[in-house]
């Protein structure tokens, strides 16, 4: 009966968790398959990456008889990405998910709702796993020739191998979670840990951007001895990662079994203890994150705080207040903004060293003898290629979710509040803008006049995207969600920001195709491309402006 | 005043949520919006501030001006408090009526003198430098029925206004309807509390599947109908598809 009672809210918490995938109406057929295919396009993509990345490193390790190191490394990474996830899945799938809300006062006991919730986060995992361990392990198989053994010993040790490190996350998050108040900084959390995961994967991308290139295959494989020597230590610690690699690489199906089933038991174990602890302390730290608890407190001071601003002003803050206070529109609306140009200006700094420094010269030498048109369009393409990447405007109405309605009973024009909507996205898109500048700046030393046609050709592009983005999201704005995550990931509209991105790009290389094939005066060039883009942005506007009862209609 | 004349809305082809439906809200009046859930309450609110457009054929004027045809000057004439107080919930409550105050640009010393009178008021004084996030519902309830309140508008428009109001609070914006009313404005609110709407309203409109099915005084809707009845069973009564 209890096992019953698991599974059915294991399913109910899963099906909470996906249900934007499974959601079906009217058109939401379309729109699932659509999200399907994407899915499995990037898990694909994904999961071809881990393979050849993996391929390589065998490779190169097999050279010198050493590719056993690869499984050692490769479980050692797996198990530290799992504690990765396992500290943002546990905090949120335990604490922060509002279904905790409904659960809690249903007669369940903690464990019942401890060991469901584990199950959610293990099907996620378990994804992940698919992604990243299936591929590299099987090929891995291949390129030793291993035997049919090797392949079950695998398949179970995928299966046991991510419990252990979500087990350990969730006891010492629940001994946390029982008497910090995190849940009071909920937002602050949520923000400080997503970007410092976003910067470790720009960290990990970055190093592996900035050697690869000069090693040759026996430098590799002594570097990932080197790590190997690192993995030792640290395996000493993690007790399921030697039987792991003993029962997957063992000859013999009795040391196999030995080996594996040590595994297992220390996974029991780790259970038995989740459990035990779960079931005293689980519920103090969720009662206290679900209860809003006594607001605080403060006091107004001054005469400041009731300043006048003009609507205009007023408006636009009120967006990047929004904005960046929510901590999932910040990290997919404004943070890319910044740490894209920022990772491009990383990637080029690192290739300034050693060898690349010549390449670097090199890139100087041919930019003086370049047409200076050319380097404006192709600087002018990094920029609306950055561009590609806010997502402010695209989901400047279905943010607002059921608060939208203000927009239509507040006595400022639809007109004037499309405007306001839009110019956080267009100084997001001067921001990434001026990052790209100072890149440029340090590292090609282009003529400063240069930055003027450039500037002025992005902005009036970063207008015009924005303008046609916020029509996207105002034809079909998303406002019923319960999750932000619905807005600025599940969300199809999303894909027009890319399309508008790609379509600046290729009139951006059809100017400077056709300057070329007609040698047509480089400031000419220019002047008609401003031209026709301000009166693409009057025919805009005014389009808007004619149209705006009905263009806001769907919004209610 | 509010006057609606012949306005319907069709969400779905063929069925109507308000059916023509016409009237009017006189100045200095307290009118109660009653009906089942579903009846076609909101749905008229929401054509009142210009949030949803009628279908094709009537019109709506607040004093005087069309929502329709001239909806900026109509929507400076009214505050509307909507149903759902959950709105911009990562703002600080001081943020949110600055930016109100903002939008009806009200001076700063007429906002600071607002904001205080009515946040004290309604006791939400001390919590408004917190995100709206970390307010109750009752607290939001509140904190937006300031927002409308703070331009003192003509026309008072409020969809279940005392929905998660703690008794005082509840007395309170009785009150404030009555002192507005006083003032020679007009108020509309939806409710569902019979209560409410007996001892409060002078006038009260009954709408059942988009058809207003009887407007006047709770006196007069006793002497049309059951003299001893009370307005429950008066309600029950004609809002019952099957008598």
């Amino acid at each position: 009966m209890k096992i019953n009672k698991i599974f059915s809210l294991t399913k109910v918490f899963l099906k909470n968790s996906f249900k934007s995938i499974g959601r079906n109406n009217a058109d939401g057929e379309k729109k699932r398959i659509g999200l399907i295919l994407l899915y499995i396009f990037s898990f694909a993509y994904l999961a071809a990456i881990m393979g050849f990345m993996s391929y390589g490193m065998i490779q190169s390790l097999a050279l010198i008889g050493q590719e056993q190191v690869f499984l050692n490394l490769f479980f050692l990474g797996l198990g530290l990405l799992f504690v990765f996830q396992s500290v943002f899945s546990c905090i949120n799938v335990f604490y922060f998910s509002k279904d905790v809300e409904m659960v809690l006062p249903l007669p369940l006991k903690p464990y019942e709702i401890i060991l469901s919730k584990l199950n959610t986060i293990l099907v996620t995992e378990y994804i992940t796993e698919i992604i990243f361990g299936f591929l590299p392990l099987m090929i891995y198989g291949i390129v030793t020739s291993a035997g049919f053994l090797y392949y079950i010993m695998s398949i179970i040790a995928l299966i046991v191998f991510p419990i252990l490190p979500l087990l350990l996350v969730s006891v010492i998050i629940m001994i946390i979670m029982s008497f910090a108040k995190i849940t009071k900084y909920k937002d602050k959390f949520q923000m400080i840990v997503g970007t410092i995961s976003i910067l470790l994967i720009i960290a990990i991308q970055f190093l592996a951007f900035g050697n690869t290139e000069e090693l040759t295959e026996a430098q590799i494989a002594e570097k990932l001895i080197q790590t190997n020597g690192m993995v030792d230590l640290i395996g000493d610690y993690v007790i399921t990662l030697k039987p792991i690699i003993q029962a997957i690489t063992a000859e013999n199906i009795v040391i196999a079994i030995i080996e594996i089933g040590k595994v297992i038991l220390f996974t029991i174990i780790g259970y038995a203890i989740t459990l035990l602890i779960g079931q005293k302390i689980y519920l103090k730290g969720a009662i206290g994150s679900s209860a809003g608890g006594s607001t605080k407190k403060k006091k107004i001071d001054g005469q400041k705080i009731y300043c006048k601003h003009i609507v205009a002003v007023s408006y636009v803050k009120k967006e990047f207040k929004i904005l960046t206070r929510n901590p999932v529109f910040f990290m997919q609306c404004v943070l890319p903004a910044i740490l894209m140009p920022v990772l491009f200006l990383a990637i080029a700094l690192a290739g300034g060293n050693g060898a690349s420094n010549e390449a670097m010269l090199s890139v100087k030498e041919i930019i003086k003898g370049v047409n200076p048109v050319i380097i404006i369009f192709i600087i002018t393409g990094i920029t609306q290629f950055l561009g590609m990447m806010i997502y402010v405007a695209t989901t400047a109405i279905s943010r607002d979710g059921q608060s939208a309605e203000f927009i239509k009973y507040i006595p400022v024009s639809f007109h004037k509040q499309f405007i306001y909507k839009i110019i956080p996205n267009i100084i997001l898109n001067i921001i990434s803008m001026l990052i790209v500048f100072i890149l440029v700046g340090i590292i090609l030393q282009i003529n400063v006049y240069l930055y003027i046609p450039i500037f002025i050709i992005g902005f009036l592009f970063a207008v015009i995207r924005s303008y046609l983005e916020l029509l996207v999201d105002l034809r079909k704005p998303k406002l019923q969600w319960d999750t932000e995550y619905a807005v600025v990931k599940q969300n199809m509209n999303l894909i027009w920001t890319m399309i508008y991105g790609m379509l600046a790009i290729g009139l951006i290389i059809a100017t400077a195709v056709i300057g070329e094939v007609f040698k047509i005066d480089a400031r000419i060039t220019i002047s008609g491309l401003i031209l026709a883009l301000c009166i693409a942005f009057y025919f805009l506007d005014y389009y808007v402006e004619k149209k705006q009862e009905i263009l806001f209609e769907k919004i209610y | 005043m509010i006057k609606i004349e012949n306005i319907s809305k069709s969400y779905v082809k063929g069925k109507k949520s308000v059916d023509n439906l016409s009237l009017e809200i006189k100045d200095g009046e307290i009118f109660g919006f009653l009906g089942p859930n579903g009846a076609g309450k909101s749905t008229t609110l929401k054509m009142i501030t210009g949030i949803l457009n009628p279908d094709s054929g009537g019109n709506i004027w607040v004093d005087g001006k069309s929502i329709l045809t001239e909806p900026l000057e109509a929507k400076k004439r009214f505050g509307f408090v909507p149903d759902n107080p959950d709105m911009f919930l990562k703002l600080r409550g001081i943020e949110y009526l600055n930016f109100l105050a903002d939008i009806y640009e009200l001076s700063s010393a007429d906002r600071k003198n607002r904001i205080e009178e009515l946040t004290k008021k309604f006791e939400i004084y001390d919590v408004l430098q917190n995100q709206m996030q970390s307010y109750s519902h009752g607290m939001r309830q509140k904190i937006v029925i300031c927002g409308v309140l703070l331009n003192n508008p003509q026309n008072w428009l409020l969809d279940e206004p005392m929905t998660g109001l703690d008794p005082k609070s509840s007395f309170d914006l009785k009150e404030m309807m009555r002192v507005h009313a006083k003032e020679g404005k007009s108020v509309l609110f939806s409710t569902h509390v019979l209560e409410v709407a007996e001892k409060l309203c002078d006038r009260i409109g009954i709408i059942n599947k988009g058809k207003l099915i009887f407007v006047g005084s709770y006196t007069e809707m006793k002497e049309k109908f059951k003299e001893n009845a009370s307005l429950e069973e008066l309600f029950l009564e004609l809002t019952d598809e099957d008598k």
